[in-house]
């Protein structure tokens, strides 16, 4: 049953295809590793291999953080996408995502500079995150989630689903690893706008090896956009592929 | 509902997440990869471009079966909702007034079409005909 579903999903869609009008503000691919000293004590070498690139540097700052767990970035002159970089973990990220295969390629490029600098062997966690925000407009004073998305709460008699906010956070146990989807409603400062966070982050925590990186974020990759798919509903879809009045 | 109650809403909703028993942690204070992004700044940037199936006015709603491409935009201290394809132009003093004179609009446009018939109808007008009465019906609000 749950597979002739996952097939109704996937024929809706191709990992390929990029929407025109894609919500996505963000994406991040995470490895985290053992923490390495070597990686606190020279950055600089890591850095020298990707500043041709990703120039702009911000060290952290936050007070009362235990600082080497905290990560260097180093990222774009336009700022349009970046590497994190700290002890024990290194991500890749992108505000102008132009699909899943210049992303992966690019996180590999990055990874092999980070492999052949330190000697990192094991991950502990693999995480791909989709940060998505949605712009919407109240339907009579009510959020339209069901217009987005096809998650629903079945909630008992008496109780409304006519939604004014919504919140929610939950974290899905899937084999290998877990799955954390965001839900939230939220406004702008000025007060004029809203917009639904759809933020969905999926990690492999099980016998990770770093030599295996390649497979763990093609599956990675495939699992988040599984299931941003079967998350949002066809009417959006439509609206994500310009099919639009 | 308007801008404060829906402020009030939300101030609400902060509330309740943060009410947690201080010697208590949440289950998902952040998502873990990623964790530095902050997804706050990207608010001030957000498309101004936006999908909308329903349009509520004067008791009715108006229903698309294809989202109509609302583009909201604040200009001095009007906001401007507009559609290029179904050739409305609205506006109001928030972004809310703007949405509801854009229904308004949409509503007075369906009717006008609605109500012609086809030999009364010729090039862009003739269009609009056709895409009204294809994509869009009409339902009291209850």
């Amino acid at each position: 049953m749950a597979k002739n579903k996952e097939k109704q999903v996937v024929k809706k869609f191709e990992l390929t295809e990029v929407y025109p009008n894609q919500p996505l503000i963000e994406v991040v691919c995470e490895a985290r590793f053992p923490a390495d000293m070597a990686i606190e004590c020279r950055k600089d070498l890591f850095y020298a291999k990707i500043k041709n690139k990703y120039s702009e540097i911000s060290v952290p700052v936050q007070m009362g953080k235990a600082m080497p767990l905290e990560a260097y970035r180093f990222e774009k002159k336009e700022r349009s996408a970046g590497v994190m970089l700290a002890i024990n973990k290194f991500s890749f990220y992108e505000k102008k995502y132009e699909g899943h295969k210049k992303f992966i390629t690019e996180f590999m490029r990055l990874a092999s500079f980070l492999g052949e600098t330190y000697s990192i062997s094991k991950i502990d966690r693999l995480g791909w995150r989709y940060i998505n925000l949605i712009p919407f407009t109240r339907e009579g004073e009510i959020v339209p989630l069901q217009r987005f998305l096809t998650v629903s709460l079945n909630v008992p008699n008496g109780m409304s689903e006519q939604f004014e906010n919504i919140s929610m956070v939950f974290i899905s146990k899937v084999a290998g690893g877990s799955i954390t989807t965001k839900i939230e409603s939220v406004m702008r400062g000025d007060r004029q706008q809203e917009a639904l966070v759809l933020d969905f982050d999926f990690a492999m925590t099980e016998n990770l090896n770093f030599s295996k990186l390649r497979d763990y974020v093609k599956i990675a990759h495939k699992h988040t956009r599984t299931l941003f798919e079967t998350l949002i509903t066809d009417q959006y879809r439509q609206y994500l592929r310009g099919s639009t009045l | 509902m308007n801008v404060a109650q829906i402020d009030y809403s939300y101030e609400l909703i902060s509330k309740r997440v943060l009410d947690v028993p201080d010697d208590y942690k949440r289950s998902v204070a952040k998502v873990a990869t990623g964790a530095e992004i902050d997804v706050r700044p990207f608010l001030n940037y957000l498309a101004s471009k936006m999908p909308a199936w329903a349009f509520h006015c004067q008791g009715k709603v108006l229903y698309s079966t294809l989202p109509v491409d609302v583009n909201i935009r604040r200009e001095e201290t009007f906001y401007f909702a507009e559609s290029e394809k179904l050739k409305i132009f609205a506006f109001g003093d928030t972004h809310d007034e703007a949405m509801r004179a854009f229904a308004k609009q949409l509503l007075y446009f369906y009717e006008h079409y609605k109500g012609l018939t086809p030999d009364k109808v010729t090039g862009e007008a003739e269009k609009l005909k056709q895409l009204y009465s294809t994509y869009f019906k009409e339902e009291e609000y209850v």
